[in-house]
């Protein structure tokens, strides 16, 4: 480990209405690397993710984006430090154009330039969106959306991308499109941090990985090294 | 059938007012679930602005318009802050009854410092009338509604074509997904406020050319406004135009035929009608 990381969370706690959720959580990511965090429902992925992107505040601990503290930090502010956050239920706006969503996805950006660059990024990952740029969000189908979730994330061109159960419910074709497009984040300068259901695929494209069990980190390790432990053979693979 | 045509014309002159109105008390309600319940009370300051424009500084109320939308917009703003985002974290009946009490509170003040007196605009631009066919309309009426309808255009354009308008537009559907693309939404709340307050503003100064003005002025507006949002869809700003000049003409014509008196009673009667039959309003979302 030389290089510092992009981001590092460490003695992370937070709260779901009053009931702890996150225990003293220490995760690490590389720049442009994909980490993967895998567990049970309830054991507090999507808590985490939240709360690394301001959505649910943290009672404690502290989460640096390479050295700065964002902890406590409101989401909108969080967005402009470079994070980006696809959340469960892939939450685009139903109600705009593709082409809407993918402009509100750049929000951030400050000139037509760089939304033209970002632009043609996300529609090179994605050909369909530039199809359906004119078409009303809500009327695509659960794979599309995700592509849609995940292109409107990227539109702001985030160092660092939090993806929350991409494919959750989305047909197996799909899935395997929407993890080739995944694999190729980091070489565009993209880290990821996935929360996925989909253990197998999961630990196979991730470099690190971690398993949470409620609310702690009881394993982690490299993504292959994890895929063969007793424990995520046992629990998560069924083996 | 002249006398229907010409109800039809002032209706729909009416109408693109309250539309306008509406239009102010939708897009807060669709942007922060908030229904403003002085509504009423804003049209009202916003006529006595246009009033005093006149009296004490000599404005045409059509010249004084782009300063009544500016200060109604900036009101709203404040409302917001000094009023409104204190009870955001309380219940739902915290909430009415601060921009209720407001409302009594907007009426009390007008009556104690403007007094009950009905003001009315003197000497303006728009004056004497004009005939089209059989029909006879007044030129301030029409000129309010066409200034109407230039408002609610530029509404429109804002909403739908500019990026802060999208950023609204969002805020409203997804308030969490809006922050993750960066979106202020407090400051998206509070252009709402501005946005909706200044609608109700640019109403209130086009219905002064020609509308007497009193502390109570809003009470009726404000209630008509509630029914046009509800009928609309709550939330559809295109629904609360539609809706608005459908009252207008409904009004107009239940005058005609029963006595003015209960021309009112046939808006609320259609509004009760159309809850039964589309509880969401006519262009709202079920």
């Amino acid at each position: 480990m030389s290089a510092p990381p992009l981001l590092d969370v460490s003695g992370l706690t937070a709260r779901y209405d009053g009931a702890p959720v996150l225990h003293d959580v220490a995760i690490a990511v590389q720049p442009g690397s994909i980490t993967a965090v895998i567990g049970a429902n309830g054991a507090g992925k999507t808590t985490l993710l939240r709360a690394l992107s301001g959505l649910v505040r943290p009672s404690g601990g502290s989460i640096r984006l390479e050295g700065i503290e964002i902890s406590g930090r409101r989401a909108h502010g969080i967005v402009r430090l470079g994070v980006a956050h696809v959340p469960e239920g892939r939450h685009i706006f139903a109600r705009l154009s593709v082409a809407e969503n993918l402009r509100l996805g750049g929000y951030v950006l400050r000139d037509n330039a760089s939304l033209e660059r970002s632009r043609s990024i996300v529609f090179d990952l994605f050909p369909l969106l530039r199809e359906r740029a004119g078409q009303r969000a809500g009327t695509l189908s659960g794979g599309e959306q995700q592509m849609l979730a995940i292109g409107r994330a990227l539109m702001s061109r985030p160092r660092l991308l939090l993806l929350d159960e991409p494919t959750l419910g989305i047909a197996p074709l799909l899935v395997a499109r929407l993890f080739d497009a995944i694999v190729r984040l980091p070489s565009l300068g993209t880290a990821v941090l996935l929360v996925e259901q989909n253990v197998r695929v999961a630990l196979e494209i991730a470099s690190t990985g971690h398993v949470l069990q409620t609310g702690r980190v009881v394993l982690q390790g490299p993504g292959q090294e994890l895929l063969g432990s007793d424990l995520v053979r046992k629990a998560y693979l069924g083996i | 059938m002249e006398i229907v045509a010409q109800t039809v014309a002032s209706g729909v002159l009416l109408g693109l007012i309250l539309a306008l109105s509406a239009a102010g008390l939708t897009l807060i309600w669709g942007v922060m679930d908030i229904v403003n319940f002085a509504h009423g009370d804003f049209l009202m300051l916003g006529m006595y602005a246009s009033f005093f424009a006149w009296a004490v500084l000599g404005l045409d109320p059509l010249l004084a318009l782009p300063g009544v939308v500016a200060a109604l917009g900036l009101f709203g703003v404040v409302v917001y802050l000094g009023v409104i985002r204190p009870v955001l974290r309380g219940s739902v009946l915290a909430q009415i009854f601060a921009t209720f009490g407001l409302g009594i509170l907007l009426r009390g003040v007008a009556q104690f410092v403007f007094t009950a007196d009905y003001r009315q605009i003197g000497d303006t631009m728009a004056t004497g009338s004009f005939a089209v066919g059989p029909v006879h309309l007044g030129l301030p009426q029409t000129i309010a509604a066409l200034g109407a309808l230039i408002v609610s255009g530029l509404l429109f354009a804002l909403l739908d074509r500019t990026t802060v308008g999208t950023a609204l537009r969002a805020t409203a559907e997804d308030r969490s997904a809006a922050e993750l693309m960066g979106i202020d939404t407090r400051r998206m709340f509070a252009l709402a406020w501005a946005v909706g307050a200044g609608c109700v503003g640019a109403a209130a100064g086009l219905l002064a050319i020609y509308f007497p003005i009193f502390p109570d002025v809003g009470a009726v507006f404000g209630l008509l406004a509630f029914v046009t949002v509800a009928l609309g869809g709550f939330g559809s700003v295109g629904g609360a135009m539609l809706a608005g000049v459908l009252i207008g003409v409904v009004t107009s014509v239940a005058g005609l035929i029963f006595d003015p008196a209960y021309k009112f009673t046939v808006a609320y009667l259609l509004y009760l009608v159309v809850l039964v039959i589309r509880p969401q309003g006519l262009l709202g979302r079920a």
